[in-house]
């Protein structure tokens, strides 16, 4: 199996429309996963059944007995968050769930509850099997509800003994992003030539690095800023990068979003043709 | 004084653009604070390209073992709710990665075998825009995964400023990171693109807002592409729709190489002034 992470560091780059496309090309090879479940897109796109609905705990929430308490404080003395306020009560929002108020409190007056962290979706798309979630709105811990969408995507790859698995990730260099790193074969950064896509691909090529993980670049609105291009094309050689493909710029591309199409559906010819050639070039890393 | 947050839950809809352009008009007659929470990415300063000093390194604490005092006992693995201990019979394994610094393995281990030793997780920089304004940044060290701290330290700076008007500039998403960056502000500037992704991921966004009870508007970007779902979900829902920035040619410009609208681009000018008018209706300002 080949787990290939589709990432950008900056948003909006189209880390999506490219792992939709992807997922296309790739057909009944490859099982397809979106690990944004704080901002979860591909499924806009994939349109997926969902068959079966899991609820996946992680992390949990302090919550006191007033009637226990004692008022004694020393929860409020050992909690690193700020979670317990000057009257002893304890703020959800903020609690990491460590369970230190717990483990002193000399009246067991606060236990530590299991908190839903999210749903996770089995599901199928017309192009093959699809994993996916959706954080709690405040859910605690969306990098534990990521690595548990990788895991069950990597099983059913394995289940189904399909070749590929490809993942579509998150924006940013953290929690969730290196949840997804975990057991990829290849990154591939879809970028675009503006000042910010560029200093953002760099910041996350340096994790994939640290990581020691294959990474190659898309150029995605290549045609938007020719000196930004050449910054990208210069950096990918300098650090030994390939740049598997480059999409033009078209505004034609918000229709396919709007129709929940692929680019590849949308017809839009040059754009196809270059996505289906970058997976070409990616089947061969 | 007020503190506003602009956040997305999708990536790439304009957040920064919206931040930097607010707060550098706001400068020109106002003391005004610009906080980059977007630590995983901070890219504020590649469209101000200000000199920046460094102020702090934001250190967390993660436990180390002395294998000469631990008898193995497994107390500190059963207590941490993060699995960031591993005892096995000769040694214990520690996951910094997985850590939260809560401290609670070193308080109970009975042996005083863990020391809490600090390591690096971020650092903040400022700098000082058009004289009256001031700018905050903070930036994730690559291969750390807890983005909050961070964000929390950025945080306690702006909540002791005493600027007129502070502006936050939230990462994507719509978990923890973003969660502490809305913490204790006044007002929320969402920014949308018009496409089932941007409405999607705002849906999710609003959510999280009104759980955290803070009042909120909304910014359309890119409003002449893709659809009127917006604008169907704002009337539908009542939301109030502060400004609306078209899909420009120049701003692609100004953009992709790093430079502010404001001053720039005239026509992107007045719909800054004109969002400053709205925000002054809308009692914000």
């Amino acid at each position: 199996m080949k787990q290939i992470v589709v990432l950008s560091g900056k948003g909006g780059t189209g880390k999506t429309s490219v792992s939709a496309a992807l997922s296309q090309l790739a057909g009944d090879k490859a099982i397809f996963a979106d690990c944004d479940v704080d901002a979860p897109n591909l499924h806009l796109i994939l349109n997926p059944t969902n068959n079966k609905e899991e609820t996946f705990y992680s992390g949990k929430l302090a919550i006191k007995d007033e009637e226990s308490c004692i008022n004694c404080g020393k929860c409020l003395e050992v909690c690193r968050f700020g979670s317990i306020s000057a009257d002893f009560k304890i703020d959800e929002m903020s609690c990491e769930g460590c369970g230190f108020c717990s483990y002193v409190c000399p009246e067991g007056a606060i236990s530590m509850v299991p908190q839903i962290s999210g749903q996770i979706f089995d599901a199928t798309t017309r192009f093959g099997p699809f994993i996916h979630a959706l954080l709690r709105v405040g859910g605690e811990n969306s990098g534990k509800l990521v690595a548990a969408v990788i895991d069950r995507a990597r099983k059913k790859t394995e289940d189904l003994d399909k070749e590929f698995l490809i993942v579509d990730g998150s924006p940013g260099v953290g929690c969730p992003v290196i949840a997804a790193l975990s057991g990829a074969n290849l990154v591939v950064m879809v970028t675009e030539p503006t000042k910010t896509a560029v200093h953002d691909m760099k910041r996350l090529s340096d994790l994939i690095t640290h990581f020691k993980i294959k990474q190659a670049v898309v150029i995605n609105k290549s045609t938007i800023n020719l000196d930004q291009r050449n910054n990208i094309i210069s950096y990918c050689e300098e650090n030994d990068i390939p740049i598997v493909g480059e999409i033009p710029y078209n505004k034609q591309i918000y229709t396919a979003f709007v129709n929940g199409y692929t680019i590849l559906e949308q017809d839009l010819s040059i754009e196809s043709d270059s996505l289906t050639s970058i997976w070409e070039k990616i089947i061969e890393l | 004084m007020v503190t506003i947050a602009v956040a997305s839950g999708k990536g790439g809809t304009g957040k920064s653009t919206v931040a930097v352009n607010l707060a550098l008009l706001l400068s020109k007659g106002q003391n005004v604070s610009l906080f980059d929470l977007d630590v995983e990415e901070p890219n504020d300063n590649q469209f101000l390209n200000l000199d920046l000093t460094h102020r702090k390194d934001v250190h967390l604490l993660k436990p180390e073992i002395d294998e000469k005092k631990c008898t193995h006992c497994g107390i500190c693995a059963d207590l941490c709710e993060f699995n960031a201990l591993a005892v096995l019979p000769a040694y214990v394994m520690t996951f910094p990665e997985l850590c939260h610094a809560c401290g609670l393995c070193s308080y109970a281990c009975p042996e005083q075998a863990i020391t809490e030793v600090s390591h690096l997780n971020g650092i903040i920089e400022q700098g000082i825009i058009n004289d009256n304004g001031n700018f905050f940044q903070g930036t994730l060290k690559i291969s750390e995964a807890i983005a909050t701290l961070t964000i929390s330290e950025l945080k306690s700076i702006a909540k002791e400023r005493q600027d007129e008007i502070k502006v936050l500039d939230l990462p994507p998403g719509s978990s923890c990171p973003v969660i502490e960056g809305l913490r204790n502000t006044d007002y929320v500037i969402l920014v949308t693109e018009p496409t089932p992704a941007g409405e999607h991921d705002l849906k999710i966004a609003i959510a999280v807002v009104k759980m955290l009870k803070i009042p909120f508007g909304i910014i359309i970007n890119r409003f002449d592409v893709g659809d009127d779902r917006i604008e169907k979900l704002a009337t539908d829902n009542n939301y109030k729709i502060l400004l609306r920035i078209p899909h420009s040619d120049n701003i692609i410009y100004y953009y992709s190489r790093g430079m502010p609208l404001i001053d720039n681009d005239p026509e992107s000018t007045k719909l800054f002034t004109n969002l400053i008018s709205t925000l002054k209706e809308e009692n914000v300002l």
